[in-house]
Order: C-alpha cells, then sequence, then structure tokens
C-alpha cells in the first residue's frame, strides 16, 4: 500500500504541476470560494447571536440575574442586605437591584403604557454599560429626582411611521413628560437623556432613580424586581451563581445564558437550520464542480490512465493519484478560503455590519472551521474518486484508442 | 517456450456483426527470439499481441506464460505480470505527456517496488542504453518522435522483462530512426536473450527477425 501510494504521490504531484495551470487555478478558486460560502454565513450568524448575548449581558440583564423565587408579582425583600451578601461574594464585581410599576407615560397627547423602573444610578453604573450609550443628555445621578432616563425606542420618532413600537412620538432631552403611576401617582418629569444600545428589549424601557421610586411607593420599599450581577472577566457565570447559592442566597439565580436560551432559542434554531441549508448546499456545489472537473480531467487523460494500467501500474494506483490531486486541490483552496474567511473577518472587524439591532462582527467559530473544512476534503474526496474510479475501470485497449 | 496461446480467438460483436479478429490460434515464442507478426491490416495482429501481452481478454483460447496458463488471473495479476516481465512499445510512443523522459521510464520501476533513487538509476540506465541518457530532463512534446520511441523502449526495458510486446513501433519513425529502433530490439535480444514480439507490415524488417508469423483474417497463414 505503501508502495502504491508513493507512486501516486509521484504522479498526482507531476500531473498536477505540469498540466493546463488555468484549470487547476480556477478550481482551487472555486473550491476556495464555496469554503468562503460556508464559513461566511455561519460567522454572521454567530455574530448576530454574539451581539444579541452582549447587549443582553451590557444592557438588559448583566451576567447574572436574580428574581423572586415565587411568580412575577412577589418581590425580593431585605434588598440592602441581599445587596451586601451578593457583592461579598468571590467572582462577583457588583450588584444592582432594580423595582419596577406600571405607568402610562404621556406627552402632548401621545401615551405609552409601560412599567417604570427604578435604579441606583451609582449601583447600575457598575454593572450595566447602558450610561455608556447615551444618545442625548445625560444618564441619572443619585438623588435626581424630577428626571426620567428613556430609551431611545420610547422616545421614537416625529414621524411615527419610523417607530417600531409604540412611543412618545419624538420627545427630546429637556422635554417634560406625565407619568401616571398605577397606584394614582402622577408625577411630570424632565427628559434628562435618552440612550440608545440598539438593543430591542433594552431601549424600550425608561428608568428614575431609587429615591424617586420610594417616594412615589412610599412606606418602606426595600423591595425589588430584580437583582443584575456583574461578574468578574474570565470566572464562569455558572461557577459565581454556584457561589452566589453557597453563601445563602435562596432566590432564583439564572446566568445570563440561562435566561437567553429561553429568549433567544427559537431564534438560534431557525439561524442553525439557514445555516445547515447553506451548509448543504455549498457542498453540493462543491460536489459537483469538483466532479465536473475531475471528470473532465480524467476523460483527457483516459489514453495516459489505460497507458498506465497498460504497463503495469495498479488500478488502485492510478485512482488514487487522481484522488491525491483532488485533495491538494482541495487542502489548497481550503486554505485560500480560511485566508479569504479571515481577511474579511478583519475588514468587518474594522467596518462592522450595521444591523437594525447593533453592528455585527463575523465571529469565525475554529470548530465550524474545522468541521466545515472536513467536511468539504471529504467530498472532494468522494468527487475525486468516483470520475477517477470510472474512467479506470475501463479495458486498456478502449482506453489507448481512446474512444 | 517463454510464452504460447492456443485456441486463441476474439471476436467483437459490432452491433448485430460479429467480427472474428482472431480465430483460433496456436502457436508458441522460445525465449530469446525476435519474433515478427505480419500481415495486411485487419487480419488480426495487433488483437494477437494485445491478447499475448494480457492487454486485452480473448474470447475463447488461453495464453501461456511460462507453461502458466495467465488467460483468465484477475486484473491485479495481470498487471503484476505486465509490469515485472513484460514490457511494451506502441506504435504512438503513449509516453505519459507530464513526465519527463526520465520519470516516464522510471515509473515502472517505481511501481516494482525500487526506491525512487534505485528506480532513478535504473532509468537512467535505460536511457543511456538507448542513447538518451543527455535528454533525460525533457518532456516527451519537447522529443522527436524518434527519441520518444526510444524513451519508450528505455521504460519497456527499465524492469529487465522477459518480453517486450512492440506494435508498430516503427510506423511513425523515418527510415534512420526506424532502422535505430530495429537494431535496438536485435541487440536488447542478442545480449540480453529478452524475448521480443513486434507486429509490423514492412517486409524490410526481416533481416532483424528471427522468425514470422504472417496473419491473414485472424488466422495463421505461414510460420517462417
Amino acid at each position: 500500500m505503501a508502495k502504491e501510494i508513493k507512486v501516486s504521490l509521484f504522479l498526482a504531484i507531476r500531473m498536477l504541476l505540469r498540466s493546463g495551470k488555468g484549470g487547476t487555478v480556477l478550481t482551487v478558486l472555486i473550491i476556495a470560494l464555496v469554503f468562503t460560502n460556508m464559513i461566511f454565513l455561519s460567522s454572521i450568524i454567530a455574530g448576530s447571536i454574539n451581539l444579541f448575548h452582549t447587549q443582553t449581558r451590557d444592557y438588559y440583564l448583566g451576567d447574572i440575574v436574580i428574581r423572586p423565587e415565587d411568580d412575577e408579582e412577589s418581590y425580593l425583600l431585605n434588598v440592602h442586605q441581599l445587596l451586601t451578601t451578593i457583592n461579598r461574594v468571590p467572582g462577583v464585581i457588583h450588584s444592582t437591584a432594580r423595582l419596577q410599576t406600571g405607568a402610562s407615560i404621556s406627552h402632548k397627547g401621545i401615551s405609552v403604557v409601560m412599567p417604570v423602573i427604578s435604579f441606583d444610578p451609582a449601583d447600575e453604573k457598575e454593572v450595566t454599560k447602558i450610561h455608556t450609550r447615551m444618545k442625548e443628555g445625560e444618564f441619572l445621578e443619585s438623588g435626581d429626582r424630577n428626571d426620567i432616563l428613556i430609551g431611545n425606542f420610547v422616545a421614537g420618532n416625529v414621524d411615527r411611521s419610523r417607530d417600531l413600537f409604540t412611543s412618545l412620538g419624538g420627545v427630546v432631552t429637556g422635554d417634560t413628560i406625565t407619568v401616571q403611576y398605577v397606584n394614582g401617582v402622577e408625577r411630570e418629569y424632565r427628559i434628562k437623556g435618552i440612550y440608545s444600545t440598539k438593543s430591542y428589549q433594552a431601549d424600550y424601557q425608561v428608568f428614575v432613580t431609587r429615591e424617586e421610586m420610594k417616594d412615589v411607593l412610599g412606606g418602606d420599599s426595600d423591595t425589588a424586581n430584580e437583582i443584575l450581577i456583574r461578574t468578574a472577566t474570565g470566572i464562569p457565570e455558572s461557577q459565581v451563581k454556584t457561589a452566589l447559592l453557597q453563601y445563602g442566597v435562596r432566590e432564583k439565580v439564572r446566568t445570563w445564558q440561562d435566561e437567553s436560551s429561553k429568549m433567544v432559542g427559537e431564534a438560534v434554531e431557525s439561524f442553525s437550520i439557514i445555516n445547515d441549508i447553506t451548509l448543504l448546499v455549498s457542498l453540493i456545489i462543491a460536489i459537483v464542480v469538483l466532479f465536473i472537473v475531475i471528470m473532465i480531467k480524467t476523460m483527457n487523460n483516459r489514453r495516459q490512465i489505460a497507458t498506465l494500467k497498460a504497463i503495469g501500474i495498479s488500478r488502485q494506483t492510478v485512482i488514487m493519484a487522481f484522488v491525491i490531486q483532488v485533495m491538494i486541490i482541495s487542502i489548497t483552496g481550503t486554505l485560500i478560503g480560511v485566508g479569504i474567511v479571515e481577511g474579511l473577518a478583519g475588514y468587518f472587524a474594522a467596518h462592522p455590519i450595521e444591523f437594525p439591532d447593533g453592528d455585527v462582527y463575523p465571529v469565525i467559530i475554529l470548530g465550524d472551521l474545522i468541521r466545515n473544512a472536513i467536511l468539504l476534503l471529504t467530498a472532494s474526496a468522494v468527487a475525486g474518486y468516483v470520475p477517477a474510479f470510472w474512467i479506470a475501470r475501463e479495458d486498456i485497449i478502449s482506453g489507448m484508442r481512446g474512444g | 517456450m517463454i510464452l504460447a496461446v492456443r485456441d486463441l480467438t476474439k471476436i467483437y460483436q459490432m452491433g448485430e456483426v460479429a467480427v472474428h479478429a482472431l480465430d483460433k490460434i496456436t502457436l508458441t515464442v522460445r525465449q530469446g527470439e525476435f519474433c515478427a507478426i505480419m500481415g495486411p491490416s485487419g487480419s488480426g495482429k495487433s488483437t494477437l499481441m494485445h491478447c499475448a501481452g494480457l492487454l486485452e481478454r480473448p474470447t475463447s483460447g488461453q495464453v501461456f506464460f511460462k507453461e502458466r496458463d495467465v488467460t483468465l488471473l484477475p486484473d491485479g495479476e495481470q498487471s503484476y505480470i505486465r509490469l515485472f516481465s513484460f514490457g511494451f512499445v506502441f506504435q504512438d510512443y503513449a509516453l505519459i505527456p507530464e513526465l519527463t523522459a526520465l520519470e516516464n521510464v522510471l515509473l515502472p520501476a517505481f511501481a516494482a517496488g525500487n526506491s525512487e533513487y534505485q528506480a532513478r538509476v535504473a532509468g537512467y540506465d535505460a536511457l543511456t542504453q538507448v542513447g538518451l541518457y543527455d535528454r533525460a530532463e525533457h518532456l516527451p512534446r519537447e522529443l522527436s518522435g524518434g527519441e520518444q520511441q526510444r524513451v519508450a523502449v528505455a521504460r519497456g526495458l527499465v524492469n529487465r522483462p522477459l518480453i517486450i510486446f512492440a506494435d508498430e513501433p516503427h510506423a511513425n519513425l523515418d527510415s534512420e530512426n526506424s532502422r535505430l529502433i530495429l537494431e535496438l530490439f536485435r541487440t536488447i535480444c542478442d545480449n540480453e536473450g529478452i524475448t521480443i514480439v513486434m507486429v509490423t507490415h514492412e517486409e524490410e524488417d526481416r533481416q532483424y527477425l528471427d522468425r514470422i508469423i504472417r496473419l491473414r483474417d485472424g488466422r495463421i497463414i505461414k510460420k517462417e
């Protein structure tokens, strides 16, 4: 077998280097582009999912979210003490408590019904990154009582046909809006700032300070609906979650992965189906192209194949020589494809693709790269073997006569 | 007896017509003889050589090599015999265009299990024998017809076969190159004892030959 491989390699390298360069280069390019196609779409999908995850962590949930054990109507109690406990847990950088209540927000006759969320601005800045995404105006400060922070989708547009959700019709910083809380309290707030994270969920929220909410709700409101936690980089959230439970946090503790799989599980599954179909189509294209190229190449080499068999070179050796040629073409094409994909990734890292929900950077997953390369090389081996096998089966004299 | 055929028959089906290319041919070839198969076009001489050289399977009859019936051996075993014991020279040279003269010649030696270095040495020896040592690195398209045919002879010789089958080896060559090829065969035959079975229809070749087998309509009409 080793002897046959040596002879096949000897023949394959020479046939490849000394036969028509144009056809070989074209085939290599086709393989490179097929590989690029196989990887690029999945890298964009991975980038979109990655963007969603980043937005979820940075603007919506933090790394870990704690909610009451029971239903959504109940509250986390003794929040001040709970925050102190949480902040002591190894791996936790900081935590912020959020308390929300239903309200009707109106401006110049336009009303939006949605919850108003309160937080301590100092805590919030340590956990989420909303303060870094101010579109206009300023983030809330501790002690702000007559100010409200609103998301871009709540502010909306004067031309309401451009709005994705019901909005206040294009309010700007400095405008005064009226908030009618469910307990009957009515307040007027000046819009202190409008933020835009491009996350649909995060940008459809409004915030006031915790002091203001206490005043609105009255009584001892050391409660919260949820606590968001930022964890240290490099420590798995699941590890911090375990630590939180060990420190006696008895509430419902969920990592951002737990939450996002609930939120985008179906979307990821759909993307995965699209990706698999694209992959399958790419592979079929690769197989067909290689099959045609190798079929033409072997047909053109019928006499040589017959000659090789005539002088005693085994059929397996001849077939292997063609398969090796295809593998060399495919490996070269795949490597060039990797180069193209990396080049595109580099380009789009500098110039991200602007999607409505954020800037998407292609994310190339090494596992995908290896899996697709193996799939493509396997497909190439099959596409090279079949025509070579057919032609090499032909009897010697017919082959030498070329017909 | 190095080679023998008995009742060798080859029928080609051309549509509904059965063409008898060989019709129960029986003959033997002795070791070290230079024999020619002669006859007019369509007499079956090439078919006889192809069947005897295990390039084509007969419809019926037997082929004996070193007194062993090799007619129905599997492809792999016939391929093995062609590689180690037979050499072939074809009318149109049948060199691999992507290989240099040396690579064409060393290929059977390499396939026979020699290292590439050993095969290269054997290739140079064979090319030297046919007077083409200095053309070793040239591709076939850079060689004249006569040179290409001598490369083909060197390739046939490289594994020191027992028999060389030559199918009209000088039909495409001028008289000077034809003479070179025939002299080469005669020398190989005399000096190395290699049997040569050559298909030709040139009567002038008889001065180089030990024996002539004449065919007509797929049958032997005369042995000289």
